[in-house]
């Protein structure tokens, strides 16, 4: 691929205006959307091994020591991951680098920056491809990276793509700043302080962190950011694209400007507000959630406002679409938009919420936003850029059209039956018999009814995946067509001090017979001062900071402050080193992608999962990890169901237990050795989070406390006749352990003499106390039903 | 007296009330501004997209 080579900007002179003349860097857009399409076809692959998974659970064991690499619970954040930040990513930035050159008339501000912004983007994404198989992951959905590559992901943001960015804002040529430029940089901006905040940690080790934030406010920052990841990376971006490519591919400009200003302010002011919608009945409280539901409500105006804009912006222009793939590809990822955008708000509602939460509802939803917004977006830009970036025809138009029709049936034979399956699965939930009792008690039936759905979403998503590899074709043959040279158009314009401009000073009022006061009321109200705005980034950029920031603070402040949000629980104690590094294992499995650990105050679920979850119970969980989605069921009250024997068999074989489980098998917990030595730096990287470990921080106490809780769990599981391979050493031990303790503290069962034998200074330690607890489930007896 | 008890002490129907008024001030302000602008001037931003290649 030919760069195109930086044309030194020279001055011209044309009616006595002096003129300046440039070239747009578009070989750094070549890039992007290279990179654009490989990612996509590496997210689809993966998504549907994931989707195969859920219906051949034995696969990724099947594939022998590389199995416990490929496990659902890994590979789905790679799935997400590579779908958001890798595919959706370097399309909104062959976006930006695209048409921001083109509206602001300028070259990008530093050719060297662009091209560290590349590099560095696809080093981040070649480190999440190879931490997340391996389990290092900071357990927060779509933030799983850990802290080195959050820092990673800062500086490449802010200091290469926002610094390129602003400088080629500063250095325009064109006055006014059209309002995609606004879409991207409400998107710098709030991404970069969703990804700083949501982020914060204490390093535990290189591959090792633990977020700042416990249990309710970590889910609240989780959610504030997961939410506004969604705003700001998958919607704000691309509706900027679709401000910049819809008029050029339709040949004429967007159908209201005014709409467009309402649609952007509107959104950056109200998306913000909506996150705690994810965590409704949850221990959130309830004033946010509700906050957050009225804010999603509200989204309903300015989302459906800008979909309708851009559909109208074909007025008179639709016999086109019958013949131009690149409209088809824009006329349908808007209608998806629209829907998508109906569908959210509707889901926030919390009466419909109590039933999709948790469901297959919510992945129909993402899909139908990730495939049909985002990924139709981006295709259809591809299509509209091969073009003119290779300088030669389209290979086949005839591909494209037959992508576009791959890929809508693909997208709806997704989403059609995973809809179906998240109202099966939340009406099986809730049903009832005649007698009171839950009418499908086995979470196990509540699976098995959606696998035929499951083979459907396998058979949308190859449909989908094979329409990318038409769009992977015809980049390829287009791309051969190439000239040997780029031809680099030199193009000129006025610097923007010679511009004609409105002046930047207030209007004279014309009112006459009026008070003073009551004239500078008519000149604020003439709203001057917005267009001074608009012509000044690095002001317009602090607005949209402001808005997006104001909002923010409003839920997060109270939040945080106000005691009443998390009362406190005297019985709830930290979890001993040992369950410390079980519940690492836990996270490192990715076990929060499938089991929550939040069971809502609704009747049918503590009928089914036990008391409901209170926010004084997660005060120590660094992070929280209350899920999103039950493919299996619920752990909040997991602690003391099981025997430490049945956890035993059930990782290393879930089918062992339960022949229709579809839970992957973990062979390698069993045989795996866990990093004892590597306990007491996480124990006192908890303690630097307030966690009070008292003596368990002083050197070795921590890992002595931990072997001998081991000790205690692979002598109980050894006096059952367990498998002779469990000593106290494995992996499996340290998750057992976690798991007899999760959901305890709220009620501790009698104080037993089992506990592990802590030193002796650590015996007062609430860490003590807490092992004693963790031994006490130990005894507990094999009760509950089926399971996953 | 603590920041948390200060917030502590406060009734916490204010805060959504609040959004909603700061919402909607933001919001008629941006409505009455895109009322005031010129048809000309809309127009003109409109069309920024379809000219920008200028002159070789």
């Amino acid at each position: 691929m030919s760069g195109s080579a930086a044309i030194s900007e020279g001055q011209a002179s044309s009616r006595g205006v002096a003129m300046e003349q440039f070239s747009y860097d578009d070989a750094i857009v070549r890039k992007f959307l290279l990179m654009t399409l490989i990612w996509s076809l590496v997210a689809f692959l993966v998504g549907l091994i994931v989707a195969v998974e859920l219906v051949l659970p034995d696969l990724s064991a099947s594939a022998g020591p590389l199995g416990q690499y490929l496990s659902f619970g890994r590979l789905r954040p790679l799935h997400t991951n590579a779908a958001i930040f890798a595919f959706a990513g370097n399309a909104l930035f062959a976006a930006v680098y695209y048409s921001t050159q083109r509206l602001c008339k300028a070259r990008m501000f530093s050719d060297a920056l662009s091209n560290l912004h590349f590099w560095g983007w696809q080093l981040i994404i070649v480190c999440a491809a190879l931490t997340l198989p391996l389990g290092i992951t900071q357990g927060k959905e779509y933030a799983e990276l850990e802290w080195p590559i959050d820092l990673l992901i800062a500086v490449v943001w802010v200091a290469f793509f926002g610094v390129n960015f602003f400088g080629t804002l500063a250095k325009r040529r064109e006055r006014h700043m059209y309002v995609a430029l606004w879409f991207y940089t409400a998107t710098i901006i709030t991404v970069a302080v969703l990804h700083v905040f949501n982020s914060l940690v204490i390093p535990a080790g290189l591959f090792k962190s633990y977020s700042v934030y416990a249990g309710v406010q970590d889910a609240f920052m989780q959610w504030w950011y997961g939410h506004n990841a969604v705003a700001f990376f998958l919607t704000t971006p691309f509706l900027g694209l679709m401000y910049y490519f819809m008029p050029k591919a339709a040949e004429r400009p967007v159908f209201s400007y005014r709409l467009s200003i309402i649609h952007f302010w509107s959104l950056v002011f109200i998306y913000i507000w909506a996150g705690p919608h994810h965590l409704h009945y949850t221990a959130l409280p309830s004033w946010a959630s509700t906050l957050g539901m009225l804010f999603s409500v509200m989204l309903w105006m300015p989302s459906w406002g800008g979909g309708i804009n851009g559909l109208l912006t074909l007025r008179g222009a639709w016999h086109k679409v019958t013949e131009d793939p690149v409209l088809k590809f824009f006329v349908v990822g808007v209608t998806f938009y629209m829907m998508s955008t109906f569908e959210g708000p509707m889901l926030s509602v919390k009466s419909v919420n109590s039933l999709s939460h948790y469901t297959d509802w919510t992945i129909a939803h993402v899909h139908a936003g990730a495939l049909g917004w985002n990924g139709f977006l981006a295709f259809g830009m591809m299509y509209w850029l091969l073009p003119r970036l290779f300088q030669t025809k389209l290979f086949s138009k005839g591909l494209a059209t037959t992508h576009f029709w791959l890929a809508t049936v693909g997208i709806l034979m997704y989403i059609i039956p995973i809809y179906a399956s998240g109202l099966t699965q939340g009406l099986m939930w809730r049903a009832f018999d005649a007698t009171g009792q839950l009418k499908y008690p086995d979470f196990t039936e509540t699976v098995t009814q959606l696998i035929p759905f499951y083979w459907l979403r396998i058979l949308g998503g190859l449909l989908y995946f094979g329409g990318a590899l038409l769009g992977a074709v015809n980049f390829f043959m287009t791309w051969k067509a190439r000239p040997a040279v780029y031809d680099v158009p030199v193009y000129s314009a006025p610097a923007l001090s010679a511009a004609p401009f409105h002046p930047e000073v207030a209007p004279e009022s014309k009112l006459t017979n009026t008070i003073d006061a009551g004239k500078k009321i008519d000149t604020i109200m003439s709203v001057w001062w917005h267009r001074v705005w608009e012509r000044k980034p690095a002001l317009f950029g602090v607005m949209t900071f402001l808005a997006v920031a104001a909002a923010s603070l409003f839920e997060i402040v109270p939040t945080f402050l106000i005691k009443s949000n998390v009362p406190t629980i005297a019985s709830v104690k930290p979890y001993t080193p040992l369950e410390l590094a079980g519940r690492d294992v836990y996270i490192a499995e990715g076990c929060y992608n499938c089991h929550s650990q939040m069971i809502r105050p609704i009747y049918a679920e503590v009928k089914r999962y036990g008391e409901y979850s209170k926010p004084g119970e997660f005060v120590y969980d660094h992070p929280f990890q209350w899920g999103s989605r039950r493919i299996g069921p619920d752990l909040a009250r997991e602690g003391g169901k099981q025997s430490n024997l049945w956890h035993a068999i059930h990782f290393n074989n879930p089918r062992d237990i339960n022949d229709k489980s579809i839970m992957p098998a973990y062979p390698a917990l069993l045989t795996d050795d866990l990093d004892f030595a590597g306990i007491q730096q996480r124990v006192r990287a908890m303690a630097m989070l307030g966690v009070p470990y008292g003596e368990a921080v002083k050197d070795g106490v921590a890992e002595k406390m931990a072997r001998e809780q081991a000790q205690l769990i692979a002598d109980d599981i050894k006096k059952q006749r367990g498998p002779e391979q469990i000593t106290a050493t494995k992996k499996v031990v340290a998750l057992i352990a976690y798991m007899q303790r999760v959901g305890r503290d709220i009620n501790p069962p009698p104080d037993v003499p089992a506990a592990p034998a802590a030193p002796a200074a650590a015996t007062v330690t609430p860490a003590a106390e807490a092992g004693k607890v963790s031994a006490a489930a130990s005894t507990g007896a094999a009760t509950s039903g089926g399971r996953p | 007296m603590r920041m948390s008890e200060i917030m502590s002490a406060m009734d916490l129907s204010v805060w959504p009330k609040a959004a909603l008024i700061i919402f909607i001030g933001v919001f008629v302000i941006m409505a009455w501004r895109t009322w005031r602008e010129s048809n000309s001037d809309m127009a003109h931003n409109a069309a920024l997209p379809m000219d920008d290649e200028p002159h070789h």
